[in-house]
């Protein structure tokens, strides 16, 4: 008996997104000619070190060690799959769910995790060498920094690229229109990345917005792509394909990447308060890992073995986090005060050195 | 070796959680990760994984309980690993250099008068002029104890009071250096006179006063004093101070008494004269006088402050004053010297012993009429032997 | 000698810095052909090019967001917000991005952003164009807030602003642009956190900032008539504070007037007063008295002059002051 159709979700509907792999893993678009197989195979490894990763984030947290942790399983592909495209030197500008993108651009695990154990704000890594910028919590901010960041690339006449990531609902906020608006009049080389996962919070696509969020970029100038985001091949041509258009001068893109946050918006959030079990596990069928693996095997590019492997691995550098996370300390009282300024004044000088003497007592 | 798992705090500041349900018992071996439990929080229903590798020794709590977060969970054994180095940094510690405030609490030797609001405000009333007081508290601040000393006219610890001479040639004249004392005399009397005050004048007949004062082997002032509380029972006022936009009405009568020193004008306290007799009041009288000339003035006596003071300017032959308000004080009284003069009584001229009771008042307090008032009950009362016969012996 | 006006000192302030610096960019919204609607920027796109001095589109939270991803660029930002109180949309991007990133990238990257904007009120003008937003500001960690009074120390302070690694908000007081002095401009005037004497006096302090320094030098002329010997303060600074003027100013005179165009509620005229009394409380004769616009939206042009302390009012209250 033939499966049914499985229903995807809600606000998938619409306008057809670009694939490459079905949901069953079957081939309906152009595989990229730019991705080796030693290649492929690194694609499926990063999201499998990134799920197993998020899994073991959870963990952490019910265990105490994390204050409060956003996951992002469901969204591998959109996130592996547009880093991928990205060059060594060109920019990310993340929101608080990219950990993947992170990882991929080198960014220490433990380091990234200490905003969610609550030692640090979201930067203690380093931005520039790593190009990932600072976890950023206010919805959309991060897209006008983006936007002057490649603002500031393309006065210097590089060609570097900047990639800025957001959710659906940051589509909303003042701070996208303005950075997308500055991006169009400027023709800056930025990839404007959105994962609609379908969620913001609580809140559905359906009443974040009335439009499809693609389609918004006609309006400031520039093309929109609607693309199967948990299709990583998909996403690695669209992403790809913009980033190089950028690179070359032809100004930015708009992606909106269609995903599912499979998890609670944090471990703060009760998820079932708004939407039900079964919607949840429907989404699971269009699943990017299980898509990806399906053709990999079956394209004869990956063995059961590699497939082991990935786990094996995976379990193992997550297990190497969780102890770099477990053993990070509070930073001590001073650093509360020693990077506010680069110049001090002395008025902030005897009001620290107020503060450390009350800390003594 | 033993680890304790305490309570996670699972969501943003919660204070507990209930066990629903052990997925593991006593004396297990346990995966990291593994499910250990599952708890109810205000929030949700949460599946707690196990933090370690291990053998569950302990299970804290039986299921319904409510666990506080922080408190132990589930006691462990688990095989001793050594601690990985942690890395805490990222290649930019700053090297700690916690400088000294600079120092904010420069001692001024000189410059304008320190005091706290307060010290401030009581100086005024009292009619002090804060510069010229000496600070003896922290960082030569005014305190309320300088003020006191300055208006009991007292030298203040510690402090050289004499000015430099200044020589001056050729001028025909001579300079003289003036005392603590005289100092804060000339201060008080200065901004005294400030004050809206006048002077009311009546001529007392004293041969009642004269008699009855003999009758009790006492000076004159005691009988004035106790004659002068009597007054204040239907003249309150007498006794009140302007404080702004009220007048202050006080119970007991505390007279200043005007007594002449080596070292200037001082005005000791007779406490709570309303309470006294006659006797008692020339007791204390002596007592104040006596103790003001030689220096020795008891604690209590210093910190007291005047309500109403009196001045005996008869005792060095002035036959009427016009004194300067006591600080504090809305009425000072001044009983000039009792002599023989030529008095009208009956339509002829008779010889009597008479004084001039002299009545200054602050004119913010009291008008002339309630002034003249007063000071006519006072002068009946001690032109009247029954009257005299009534105060308190 | 030349003689400036604000506005002129300003532009030559930013032509200097544009030629010391070639990371210097200055934008925002018609400051470039058009040179700035109070002319701040006259002429700097011309001399410059339109890579360096640029118009945005009407986007203040953009404007500040991108100075922000410039500055990780490398790119030393001066940026316009055309009114006082039309940067309330970058509220946001200040508040939450250029004063924290320092911090939360601990110390690996600097906002070196100089935010300029015409403030506060006297001219007559519409609604919303004659705000003091000066303590939002001023309340921000991570911020430095600086108020120039005159032309050449316009040019010192905004010189020192964009020279400081650390992001500084200039608030130029518009009602001043077109007061006039003579002098050398010159950045060896004091920096950031330094205030200034203008006139000496033992009887009492006036400290004002912007606008309201020349009305407590008139005041301090007329209270001379009267006796009374006022010192007048130009704090020039308001983050950081020139807590040791303060203090001696303090110590010295017993008595502090404050004057400030803001509404008197959490004015800055509180802070001031805070901390002369923390730092000098047994020097104070009389309570610190705040001359303020009052607890309302700022008036039309018809009731302005009711609404900003004048000479009179400043001039009544410090006799009130002496006297108690």
């Amino acid at each position: 008996m033939a499966q049914p159709h499985p229903q995807p979700p809600a606000h998938w509907s619409g306008s057809e997104p670009r694939r490459i792999l079905a949901p069953d893993g079957s081939v309906v678009g152009p595989i990229p000619e730019d991705l080796d197989p030693a290649a492929l195979r690194k694609l499926y490894r990063w999201m499998v070190v990134a799920r197993r990763l998020d899994r073991e984030c959870i963990a952490l947290q019910r265990q105490g060690e994390l204050t409060v942790y956003p996951g992002h399983e469901g969204q591998e592909a959109a996130q592996v799959g547009s880093a991928w495209a990205l060059g060594s030197d060109d920019f990310v500008w993340p929101t608080f769910r990219e950990l993947p993108v992170a990882l991929m651009r080198g960014v220490d695990a433990v380091q990234y995790l200490q905003y969610h154990r609550g030692t640090w704000h979201g930067g203690p890594y380093d931005t520039r060498a790593t190009r990932f910028g600072p976890i950023c919590i206010p919805i959309s901010t991060q897209i006008a920094h983006a936007a002057g960041y490649a603002l500031g690339r393309q006065l210097d006449g590089s060609d570097d690229v900047t990639i800025a990531y957001f959710g659906d609902g940051a589509t909303s906020e003042g701070d996208f229109h303005e950075g997308a608006n500055l991006a169009g009049v400027r023709r800056l080389p930025l990839v404007l990345f959105c994962q609609n996962n379908g969620w913001a919070i609580s809140v559905p696509t359906a009443s974040q917005t009335a439009g499809e969020i693609w389609q918004r970029a006609e309006g400031y100038g520039f093309p929109g792509v609607r693309v199967d985001g948990n299709d990583v091949l998909a996403v690695y041509a669209a992403t790809r394909e913009a980033v190089d258009r950028a690179r070359a001068g032809g100004g930015p893109t708009l992606i909106e990447a269609l995903t599912y946050r499979i998890g609670a918006h944090s471990t703060a959030d009760d998820a079932r308060r708004y939407r039900a079990d079964p919607d949840v596990e429907a989404a699971r069928a269009f699943d990017p890992i299980p898509r990806f693996r399906t053709w990999l095997v079956g394209a004869g590019h990956a063995d059961d073995a590699f497939i082991t492997s990935c786990d094996e691995e995976a379990g193992a550098f997550a297990l190497t986090v969780r102890e770099g996370v477990v053993a990070t300390p509070a930073p001590p009282a001073e650093w509360a005060f020693d990077w506010v300024y680069a110049e001090p004044p002395v008025t902030f000088e005897r009001m620290r050195a107020e503060a450390l003497a009350m800390e003594r007592r | 070796m033993e680890r304790i798992f305490a309570m996670p705090d699972l969501g943003e500041g919660l204070e507990e959680g209930r066990i629903v349900e052990w997925l593991v018992g006593e004396g297990e071996d346990v995966a990291l990760n593994q499910p250990l439990v599952e708890v109810e929080t205000a929030k949700a229903a949460v599946e707690i994984p196990s933090p370690f590798a291990g053998k569950i020794v302990v299970l804290h709590g039986a299921v319904d309980a409510d666990v506080p977060v922080g408190s132990p969970l589930i006691t462990f054994d688990v095989e001793a690993v050594p601690a990985p180095v942690p890395d805490t940094d990222d290649g930019e510690l700053r090297t700690l250099s916690i400088s000294a405030p600079p120092s904010t609490q420069e001692r001024r030797p000189t410059g304008p008068a320190k005091a706290t609001p307060p010290v401030r405000k009581h100086a005024k009333e009292l009619g002090i002029d804060i510069e010229t007081v000496h600070g003896t508290g922290p960082d030569g601040r005014v305190t309320e104890a300088d003020i006191q000393r300055a208006a009991a006219g007292e030298q203040a610890p510690e402090r050289n009071g004499m000015i430099a001479v200044v020589a001056h040639q050729n001028v025909g004249s001579r300079l003289e250096p003036v005392g603590e004392v005289r100092r804060a005399i000339a201060a008080t009397v200065t901004t005294q006179a400030q004050i809206p005050q006048v002077t009311t004048f009546r001529t007392l007949d004293c041969t009642a006063l004269d008699a009855f004062r003999r009758g009790l082997e006492v000076s004159p002032l005691p009988v004035v004093i106790a004659a002068l509380c009597e007054t204040i029972r239907d003249h309150p006022l007498l006794n009140a101070k302007w404080l702004e936009d009220m007048i202050e009405f006080r119970d007991a009568v505390n007279v200043g008494l005007a007594v002449d020193t080596e070292r200037g004008l001082m005005v000791p306290v007779l406490q709570d004269a309303g309470r006294r007799s006659i006797d008692d009041i020339a007791a204390e009288i002596t007592r104040l006088a006596a103790a003001a000339r030689d220096d020795s003035l008891a604690l209590e006596d210093k910190l007291a402050t005047a309500t109403i003071a009196v001045s005996n300017t008869g005792s060095y032959g002035s036959e009427a004053g016009t004194p300067i308000l006591s600080p504090g004080t809305s009425v000072t009284i001044a009983l000039g010297v009792i002599q023989p003069r030529p008095l009208v009584i009956d339509g002829a001229v008779v010889a009597r012993l008479a004084a001039t009771l002299s009545m200054t008042f602050d004119h913010r307090v009291l008008d002339g009429a309630t002034a003249g008032r007063a000071l006519t009950d006072l002068v009946s009362l001690l032109e009247s032997p029954e009257r005299l016969g009534g105060l308190p012996r | 000698m030349t003689e400036w006006t604000l506005s002129r000192a300003l532009n030559e302030g930013l032509r200097d810095a544009l030629c010391a610096d070639d990371r210097v960019l200055v934008f925002g919204e018609d400051v470039g052909i058009s040179g700035g609607v109070f002319r701040v920027t006259d002429g700097l796109q011309g001399e410059f090019g339109d890579r360096r001095v640029f118009d945005t589109p009407i986007s203040e939270a953009a404007i500040v967001g991108s100075a922000v991803g410039l500055a990780f660029a490398g790119w030393r930002p001066v940026i316009e917000l055309q009114f006082d109180a039309f940067s309330y949309p970058a509220l946001e991007q200040i508040i939450d991005h250029v004063a924290k990133m320092r911090m939360r990238t601990r110390g690996r990257v600097d906002m070196p952003i100089t935010i300029r904007i015409p403030s506060f009120g006297g001219i007559k003008g519409k609604e919303h164009h004659g705000e003091s937003p000066e303590t939002y500001y001023a309340h921000t960690a991570g911020l430095k807030v600086v108020v120039p009074s005159t032309p050449l120390d316009g040019y010192a302070l905004l010189r020192h602003a964009i020279a400081d690694p650390d992001p500084v908000v200039v608030l130029e007081p518009k009602a001043r642009y077109w007061t006039k002095e003579e002098g050398d401009l010159t950045t060896e005037a004091p920096g950031i956190g330094v205030g200034r004497v203008l006139r000496d006096g033992g009887d009492v302090t006036l400290v004002a900032y912007g606008s309201m320094v020349a009305r407590a030098a008139d005041a301090a002329t007329q209270l001379a008539d009267a006796g009374i010997e006022a010192r007048v303060v130009d704090l020039r600074s308001l983050s950081p504070l020139d807590d040791d003027l303060l203090r001696r100013c303090a110590e010295e005179t017993g008595r502090i007037v404050v004057v400030h165009e803001a509404p008197r509620h959490v004015g800055f005229g509180a802070e001031i007063a805070a901390r002369a009394m923390e730092l000098a409380f047994d020097s104070l004769a009389a309570p610190i008295a705040r001359v303020t616009g009052w607890d309302a939206p700022y008036p039309p042009a018809s009731l302005e002059d009711g609404y900003l302390p004048s000479v009179d009012r400043i001039v009544a209250i410090t006799k009130e002051t002496v006297a108690y």
